[in-house]
């Protein structure tokens, strides 16, 4: 610090000194050969200068909220892919050679499951080789298999790398586990698709998706209040412009050339303006308006964020991130600004997002200060409060909603296997005093003489608990900003709720997932009930909590909760003859335990469960057929399952679920 | 399966799950086949609603790429610090026409390093400029030129690192360019007003003097800032 102070008032008495000689004549009776060497000097400071002021430049890295947060995909990693096999199998606990052995046990589930063999003859083939047309594949699960000649290029590059034919044979091995069941239902010349080999010792828990972009989504991870300060630095935007100054200055003394020299002075006059000058303290104040508060699903919105610059000061240089809720997407405009603000002035800045289901609540605004010459910056975070919520639309399907018999005292809407009166028939039986005229078979009577009664089905309503699934590994979705499982289950519990209230069926709602977004355990009471009941106050009841229920956050949590006791809770308050329907993805052993549990204590259980795998790598592929094992598996033990795919609706998978389980 | 009863919305499929029939008493409900069924199905494709889960959002991606008009205006200072140089010399205008293209090069791939090459090449090429005249005025709005152009291809790498091309940034560019011109033009101005007084040709001492000065000043004020 004391440094450059001597050497400011020392170039002060200098340049006082060269004004004087310039201007009075003061004479100090140097000669040419004085100023070459100084001239050369100062060549050999700007030199080092200039070698010493590389990497120097930092930028603030403003968060990236504009977009949805991300969720993993099923299967991002080969070796959690395959563990889940392990788990839903005993046996076969392998220390080396883990893929091969998970991949085997893949194969023998798939085989057992789609084709209907038992264990034994599917390792039989398996050893055969008989089990796929891969050649590779079937050489890579069997010794005594010979594998297919390779060609020139394929030997060539086993040279160079083993772990490439390793790669090559286990995505061989996953394409064709995956195309088992495909195979048998299309004809044998539908080739199979070889995936990626794609990640394999990542983790799901060890990599979080959101590190893989470079800036945060979140612009602050906790709630400010007013404007605070969070960091201060200097950019070096200025820095190398002492080397113009030097460069010109010398080569000017040493030409001895005047023009030159004094394109050094330029140089010194940006080297000052560049020190000067300090960041204006902030005093701005926000205000948001949304063009709908209140909008459903899917809206999109417009958002104005007025800035004004309640301060003295002239803002100079104001950079500004708007803190989009993660649950948020921009689609039109930009959510950050750059500009410059007199006292008292203010600015408009206006975008479009689309909204997701859920309650949002912006974050603060991030901005950036700096001053005028952009040489320091300082960063700050603004509260900003603004809330969207924004509610399924309880639509009611326009199918009538496959349940299981388990039918309740009320009269209702749902045909039962009682016989008695109704609208559909039943059966004919002998008249007995007393049965009502109309429901006396006049036809028998006019044919044969004999009185007889006919019987309907008798309709009743059922009650029904919706239970959905948002645990922390239900958040997934086939890319990671996509429409996540947890939101298509959330829409559809809405319209499956909508669709018994409108049929005369008690309704109820429970979720199993964390019911905080920060990692503390939540209590008992924060989970999302809502005992089984009819009525318009519940319809709103059960859209509401669909909407803002901390459970049903679209965001992802950051930690894995724990739904035993939740499930625990949820069995104790379940009265009997209540049905549940069950929407999960499926993607993890516990959510099969889950649906079996609830079966198991007296309370028939319908699984829907929205697809999110996909197919582009070889564990992608495998989670896949981890999911379709795990639907059969709960259809073997009577619980049905609508496996409701990406690119279709809820109301033609349900038709299509009725029409299956009726043949 | 058999105890799960469907409920549905087409009457005329089997009797004991049937709901949707309103005449009782009807036993014709009992013979529809399957294959009619499926009839019924296609002839009512259900209407696909759109909801939340069948539309994925497409957000906006920020180019991050420098900002446009500060580029445009980097390559405009660039190519007059450059044509400025010619005055002087052809070598100069040689040297700063190729400096201007590197800058360019520099900004449309959003690389700092090329626009520092690119602007340190335009300024030796105003020096050379200057070397071969006498003229004050050239060499010094080109070095103003120069610099700024450095400036703004920074800067507007910078904004759109930050900010990116699609935020609006034009106020703030503004503000930018007519501080960062100014400067330059009173920096110039003071030089060149020196030199008027000291008619033309400064006597050697008070450039050996005017050298130190710079010298130190630049070095104090090129310190760095601790925080």
């Amino acid at each position: 610090m004391n440094r450059w102070r001597l050497a400011l008032g020392l170039g002060i008495v200098a340049l006082v000194g060269a004004v004087g000689i310039a201007v009075w004549d003061w004479s100090l009776g140097l000669n040419p050969e004085t100023i070459t060497l100084a001239g050369a000097c100062l060549l050999l400071i700007a030199l080092s200068a200039m070698s010493a002021r590389r990497g120097s430049r930092s930028l603030g890295r403003p968060p990236a909220p504009e977009r949805r947060t991300t969720v993993p995909v099923p299967g991002d990693s080969l070796s959690d892919a395959l563990d889940s096999f392990r788990t839903s199998r005993i046996g076969l606990t392998a220390s080396s050679r883990r893929i091969e052995h998970g991949l085997r046990t893949a194969a023998i589930a798939a085989l057992t499951r789609f084709e209907g063999v038992s264990t034994t003859a599917a390792e039989g083939a398996i050893e055969d080789g008989t089990w796929t047309d891969d050649q590779v594949a079937a050489a890579y699960l069997s010794e005594s298999v010979e594998p297919p000649p390779r060609d020139l290029r394929d030997r060539l590059l086993s040279i160079v790398g083993r772990e490439q034919g390793f790669r090559t044979a286990v995505c061989h091995t996953a394409g064709a586990i995956a195309a088992i069941p495909s195979s048998r239902a299309i004809d044998s010349d539908s080739n199979v698709s070889v995936p990626e080999y794609g990640q394999f010792s990542t983790s799901r828990a060890a990599e979080p998706d959101r590190s893989n972009r470079s800036s945060p989504q979140r612009t602050a991870d906790r709630a400010v209040s007013g404007i605070e300060l969070r960091a201060r630095r200097s950019t070096g935007h200025w820095t190398g412009i002492g080397v113009v100054a030097l460069c010109a200055v010398g080569i000017g003394a040493i030409a001895q050339s005047p023009p030159v020299a004094l394109a050094g002075v330029v140089g010194i006059g940006y080297a000052g303006f560049a020190r000067s000058l300090e960041p204006p303290t902030l005093e701005l104040s926000l205000e948001r308006e949304l063009s709908d508060a209140d909008p459903d699903p899917g809206d999109e919105i417009d958002v104005a964020l007025t800035i004004t610059n309640d301060g003295d000061g002239f803002v100079p240089d104001l950079r500004l991130v708007d803190g989009v809720p993660p649950g948020l997407a921009v689609t039109e405009g930009s959510s950050r600004l750059g500009t410059a603000l007199r006292p008292g002035e203010s600015v408009t800045l206006e975008y479009t997002v689309a909204v997701g289901r859920g309650r949002h609540e912006f974050d603060p605004v991030f901005a950036v200060v700096r001053d005028l010459s952009r040489s320091s910056e300082h960063e700050y975070v603004i509260e900003s409060d603004t809330t969207v919520v924004c509610e399924p639309a309880l639509e009611p399907l326009g199918v009538r909603l496959a349940l299981r018999s388990a039918a309740t005292a009320r009269a209702g809407r749902r045909s039962t296997d009682v016989a008695g009166a109704g609208t559909t028939f039943h059966s004919v039986r002998e008249y007995r005093p007393a049965d009502p005229l109309a429901r006396i078979d006049w036809n028998r009577r006019a044919k044969t003489g004999e009185l007889a009664t006919l019987e309907f089905h008798e309709e009743r309503s059922a009650r029904v608990l919706v239970l959905v699934d948002a645990r922390t590994e239900a958040y997934l979705a086939p890319e990671p900003d996509a429409t996540h499982a947890v939101d298509r289950s959330v829409d559809a519990a809405g319209r499956i709720a909508a669709t018994l209230l409108e049929t005369g069926d008690t309704v109820g709602l429970a979720a199993l997932g964390p019911t905080t977004r920060d990692g503390t355990r939540g209590r008992d009471t924060d989970l999302c009930w809502l005992a089984p009941t009819t009525g318009r106050d519940h319809a709103v009841r059960i859209q509401e909590r669909l909407g803002s229920h901390p459970q049903f956050d679209p965001a992802p949590p950051d930690t894995a909760g724990s739904w035993r006791p939740q499930l625990k809770t949820i069995r104790r308050r379940l009265d009997d003859r209540i049905q549940i329907v069950f929407l999960s993805p499926l993607c993890d052993p516990a959510s099969v335990t889950v649906a079996r549990r609830l079966e198991a204590r007296d309370h028939p259980v319908t699984v829907v469960s929205p697809d999110p795998t996909t197919d582009r790598t070889a564990g992608q592929q495998l989670a896949g057929v981890a999911r379709r094992v795990r639907c059969v598996d709960l259809r073997r033990a009577d619980v049905p399952v609508v496996d409701w795919q990406r690119d279709e609706s809820l109301e033609e998978v349900l038709a299509r679920f009725q029409e299956r389980g009726r043949r | 399966m058999s105890d799960s009863s469907f409920g549905e919305n087409d009457p005329s499929l089997e009797t004991d799950e049937t709901t949707g029939d309103r005449s009782p008493g009807t036993d014709e409900t009992a013979t529809a086949s399957p294959l009619e069924a499926d009839a019924s199905m296609d002839s009512q494709p259900f209407e696909k609603i759109e909801s939340a889960s069948d539309r994925p959002f497409d957000a906006v991606e920020l180019t991050h790429r420098p900002s446009v008009a500060s580029s445009v205006v980097a390559v405009a200072a660039a190519g007059f610090g450059a044509l400025l140089a010619g005055l002087g010399s052809v070598n100069g205008l040689a040297i700063g026409a190729v400096g201007g293209a590197v800058l360019g090069v520099g900004l449309i791939r959003g690389h700092r390093t090329a626009v520092d090459i690119g602007a340190l090449a335009v300024f030796a090429g105003v020096v050379i400029g200057g070397l071969g005249s006498t003229a004050v005025e050239p060499t010094v709005l080109g070095t103003i030129a120069t610099v700024l152009a450095w400036d703004l291809a920074h800067g507007g790498i910078g904004l759109g690192e930050q900010l990116g091309r699609e935020s609006p940034t034009r106020r703030l560019e503004a503000v930018l360019f007519v501080s960062s011109l100014s400067v330059g033009l009173v920096s110039g101005l003071l030089g060149y007003a020196v030199s008027l007084v000291g008619a033309g040709a400064l006597p050697v001492d008070a450039v050996v003097l005017l050298v130190t000065a710079a010298a130190l000043l630049t070095v104090a004020l090129g310190a760095r800032r601790s925080y």
